[in-house]
């Protein structure tokens, strides 16, 4: 990957988008609203790969995903390598993803986080963590494609007024 | 690829060794006061809500607390007094190991936002000489135990997480178990290994045993809420309902435990135990939550526990080992159920036993 400081401006906008969501994604919920969390972090990661796939690659989504990893005291790696994986896929398919219809891309990001929580879901298995018996651990892919629509529109706008390319 | 090597790498690394966590500290150095900014909102929420708290209400909260301070600066002197002639007996039996524990107010900032993974998040690291293996509290009972260590910020693991076992005893005959967490949202607890024939009832209360030289003895951890019988399955199936109100206490105790650190008032007079302690002398004898206990089972729907107001003296009969040879005697003479429950966890139970570990980690962490 280039380095991100390759062109400097308009880096700020993606650090900031990304630490809004990082906020977001560890914001205090009640029990039963916490499965359906969408996954605020990966929807910014993947829409800044298909915007600036030039720019924002699987460098900045491991290291978000191992700052990720510290904050929510998880196992080191876990969300460096599920953000990884979902950002290369978006990385090899982001000239169709820009040409789908909302819907097409609501079912893209259905598909892309379902693979990360189940990606997640393999390991905690693996390492005798608490999981989920049922199939409750998708919940958050539903409410990510839910809301893709919604992050899709307001980066679009911000990355737009504030000409970040 | 490389990357997803690298992640394989240090996530085998993190959960077989604890190399990893020093990079943990450092990092979380940088990252953990997010949590404080991802708290703001709903702190401000609190904010805003006690603005509008009328007049009337306030009276009758404080008039509340006045009655609950009475009631248990009543049990406290009942408390003083039980301890003291606590004291005596173990004298007595020359069998006393004294503790003295120190309890610091922690506040909890943020939870595992992980639906699954029962952990939370407190407002007290290194900086505040947490280390890990610390015994946390709220009001009511046990809550779990710090699993990992920031400058600022610590993980506590809940007692209701799978992964967690915490030796108890039941208050009524003093049979030791195993309390594991459940692998389900549900905050609740399961006896491990208790044979069909075992004197359990519902309503019983489990303490802590002290066992495992990591939780101090006597403090509540949960009462027996089910017991099954199944002829097909070689145990009984217990559920506990923990005590401590898990999913919404905020306000949470640290527990200090002295024998771990240098003893500066003179609680030590009663000396370390002597060797010959036959390990079934005060399986119940010392039992400071028993009082508190009996009295408020007469009538007040105020919560029991005197523990948060200071710090305890507990005149621990519960066998606490001091040697790791002595820690072997009462593990192998509990009988069928604990030794196999002790072999369902060995992990726990081996990080446990290691008397000369929590001497360590403060050291350690004091050095950087």
């Amino acid at each position: 990957m280039p380095p991100l400081n390759g062109q400097p401006k308009g880096f700020w906008v993606i650090a900031v988008s990304i630490l809004l969501a990082v906020i977001l994604g560890i914001i205090p919920l009640p029990e039963w609203l916490q499965v359906w969390r969408p996954e605020w972090v990966s929807l910014v990661v993947v829409y800044w790969v298909i915007a600036l796939p030039h720019r924002v690659g699987l460098m900045l989504a491991w290291i978000v995903g191992f700052l990720l990893d510290v904050l929510e005291g998880s196992l080191l790696g876990l969300n460096a390598i599920a953000l990884t994986l979902i950002a290369y896929i978006a990385l090899n398919l982001y000239q169709r993803l820009r040409m789908f219809t909302p819907l097409q891309q609501c079912a893209t990001i259905l598909m892309l986080v379902g693979l990360q929580q189940l990606l997640i879901f393999w390991v905690h298995t693996a390492t005798g963590q608490n999981t989920p018996r049922n199939l409750m651990f998708v919940g958050s892919a539903f409410t990510s494609a839910l809301v893709w629509p919604l992050v899709f529109v307001l980066l679009r706008y911000w990355r737009r007024s504030l000409h970040v390319s | 690829m490389g990357l997803a090597l690298l992640s394989l790498v240090l996530m085998f690394a993190d959960s077989r060794s604890d190399y990893m966590a020093r990079v943990r500290y450092y990092v979380g150095f940088v990252v953990t006061p997010l949590h404080y900014v991802a708290e703001l909102p709903g702190r401000g929420l609190d904010v805003v809500g006690g603005l509008f708290e009328s007049r009337n209400q306030l009276q009758r909260e404080n008039a509340r607390l006045q009655e609950q301070l009475l009631i248990q600066q009543y049990q406290l002197q009942k408390l003083e007094h039980l301890t003291a002639e606590n004291r005596r007996l173990n004298e007595l039996l020359n069998a006393s190991t004294a503790v003295k524990e120190d309890v610091v107010r922690v506040e909890m900032v943020g939870e595992s936002p992980d639906p699954f993974a029962k952990r939370i998040l407190i407002g007290k690291g290194s900086t505040d000489g947490v280390y890990i293996g610390q015994a946390v509290f709220d009001a009511y009972g046990l809550m779990g135990q710090v699993v990992e260590v920031a400058p600022l910020t610590s993980w506590v693991l809940l007692i209701t997480d799978p992964q967690h076992a915490t030796p108890v005893q039941i208050n009524r005959n003093g049979m030791r178990a195993i309390a594991s967490g459940t692998r389900d949202s549900l905050h609740l607890l399961n006896l491990d290994n208790i044979p069909n024939t075992a004197d359990v009832q519902v309503g019983d209360e489990l303490v802590t045993s002290g066992l495992g030289e990591r939780f101090p003895a006597g403090y509540k951890v949960g009462v027996v809420s089910s017991v099954t019988n199944d002829p097909g399955k070689p145990f009984a199936t217990v559920v506990v309902n923990p005590t401590a109100q898990i999913d919404r206490s905020r306000n949470l105790l640290l527990a200090f435990d002295s024998r771990i650190r240098p003893v500066v008032d003179g609680n030590l007079e009663h000396g370390p135990v002597s060797a010959d302690v036959s390990p079934d002398t005060g399986v119940i004898v010392g039992n400071p939550v028993e009082g508190p206990n009996a009295t408020s089972a007469a009538g007040e729907p105020a919560n029991p526990q005197t523990v948060p107001t200071t710090e305890i003296s507990e005149a621990a009969g519960t066998t606490l080992p001091t040697t790791p040879l002595q820690d072997a005697t009462p593990q192998t003479e509990v009988g069928n159920s604990d030794a196999t429950a002790e072999a369902n966890n060995v992990d726990e139970e081996a990080d446990n036993t290691l008397v000369p570990e929590p001497l360590t980690v403060p050291a350690d962490e004091g050095a950087n």
